[in-house]
């Protein structure tokens, strides 16, 4: 047996793109606002993707730590929203930021338009400094347990 | 070392799924619990807190391992299986993945460990079943999965209705040739989750 070169994952056009930022503000941000950001991109990459020609929005997915907890917000599509799951305790300052986008039908540098440009404007509007410390694409080696400290694994119940 | 694999098509809830029946099967059970994830951002979360519950967790890139990095995922089923010696191994492929290449190459990487291939747990999410029944190359490849799988999970069962669940199953048995086993289950209420559980480990549903 040998590794393959036709992917799965090409034959199906489905591409994605990943990066890992650093969101700063200078005055403290509380859990419900961040969650808002955190919900309003993914629908907001959804929906650019679709108008970039996407047919099908596998899955996009954000995760959001800070010191104070984490927050996870995802989306199958823009009209099915987003959901958000966890909670920040205090306001907070500066978190990290990783956000996937798993689409079909759009190359994979469109995807990558899509979610950056989403996030920078989005950022903006909600009055975030965003960073880009490190992107991935749909199969890279990425190690996340090295780019975050303590991330909150539990789904709630 | 049995070897489950929890498929599906993109964004189907396979990963938090898997976090659910990782957990009781490692804490509850007293299984010791190899994880195998195949695609990016499926974990953002403490791995290390999972490796201090028993777990090993290993996350493959690269490619998928149904087909591009088949040999690269045979190879860590083998060493796992030799060097940390799981009694179960969770397998998460890549939401495009194909089921019955993920246990062949299962199957590849235990011949030099006992490996047993258990059931392929796949994925169907109700909350769009005709998005990924009707679109024409989608719609193929979400039917290839769910002929593979030997237990189908109508997933997020907690934001549909009973007649919406009772849909997605026929759609399902209409599309597939032979009537899979039905789990519904809402991994964010737990419902169903220990049904799942209970499979894997071959034992009687608790109720």
């Amino acid at each position: 047996m040998k590794d393959s070169d036709a992917a799965c994952y090409v034959q199906h056009g489905v591409s994605g793109y990943g990066v890992a930022t650093k969101l700063s503000s200078r005055e403290a941000i509380e859990s419900d606002k961040l969650g808002g950001f955190l919900k309003d991109l993914m629908v907001e990459i959804a929906e650019r993707c679709q108008k970039a020609g996407a047919k099908y929005i596998g899955h996009i997915k954000s995760h959001v730590q800070t010191s104070e907890g984490s927050l996870r917000a995802d989306t199958i599509g823009a009209k099915h929203g987003a959901e958000l799951h966890g909670h920040i305790q205090k306001p907070v300052k500066i978190a990290d930021m990783v956000i996937n986008s798993i689409v079909q039908g759009i190359p994979q540098d469109k995807v990558k338009d899509c979610t950056l440009s989403a996030a920078y404007e989005l950022a903006k509007k909600y009055n975030l400094q965003i960073e880009e410390v490190e992107e991935h694409l749909y199969f890279d080696e990425y190690d996340y347990l090295s780019k975050t400290d303590k991330l909150d694994m539990e789904a709630p119940v | 070392m049995k070897i489950i694999q929890i498929a599906g098509f993109l964004g189907c809830g396979k990963t938090t799924l898997l976090l659910r029946i990782a957990g009781i099967l490692s804490e509850d059970y007293r299984q010791r619990v190899a994880l195998v994830v195949n695609e990016i951002g499926s974990i953002p979360v403490d791995g290390a807190v999972m490796e201090e519950s028993g777990m090993k967790v290993k996350q493959l890139g690269g490619g998928c391992i149904c087909c591009e990095i088949a040999q690269s995922f045979a190879n860590t089923v083998t060493i796992l299986g030799l060097e940390f010696k799981p009694d179960l191994l969770l397998v998460e492929p890549t939401g495009v993945a194909i089921p019955r290449q993920v246990k062949l190459v299962a199957k590849m990487g235990g011949r030099d460990t006992q490996v047993v291939v258990g059931p392929a747990i796949v994925l169907f999410d109700s909350s769009r079943p005709e998005e990924l029944m009707d679109d024409e190359l989608m719609g193929i490849l979400v039917k290839s999965q769910l002929r593979d799988a030997d237990i189908v999970v109508i997933s997020k069962v907690d934001m549909v209705d009973r007649a919406r669940i009772e849909e997605c199953k026929e759609m399902i048995i209409e599309a597939i040739p032979k009537t899979p086993r039905f789990i519904e289950v809402s991994a964010i209420n737990g419902t169903g989750v220990n049904e799942v559980v209970d499979a894997i480990l071959e034992r009687e549903p608790s109720g």
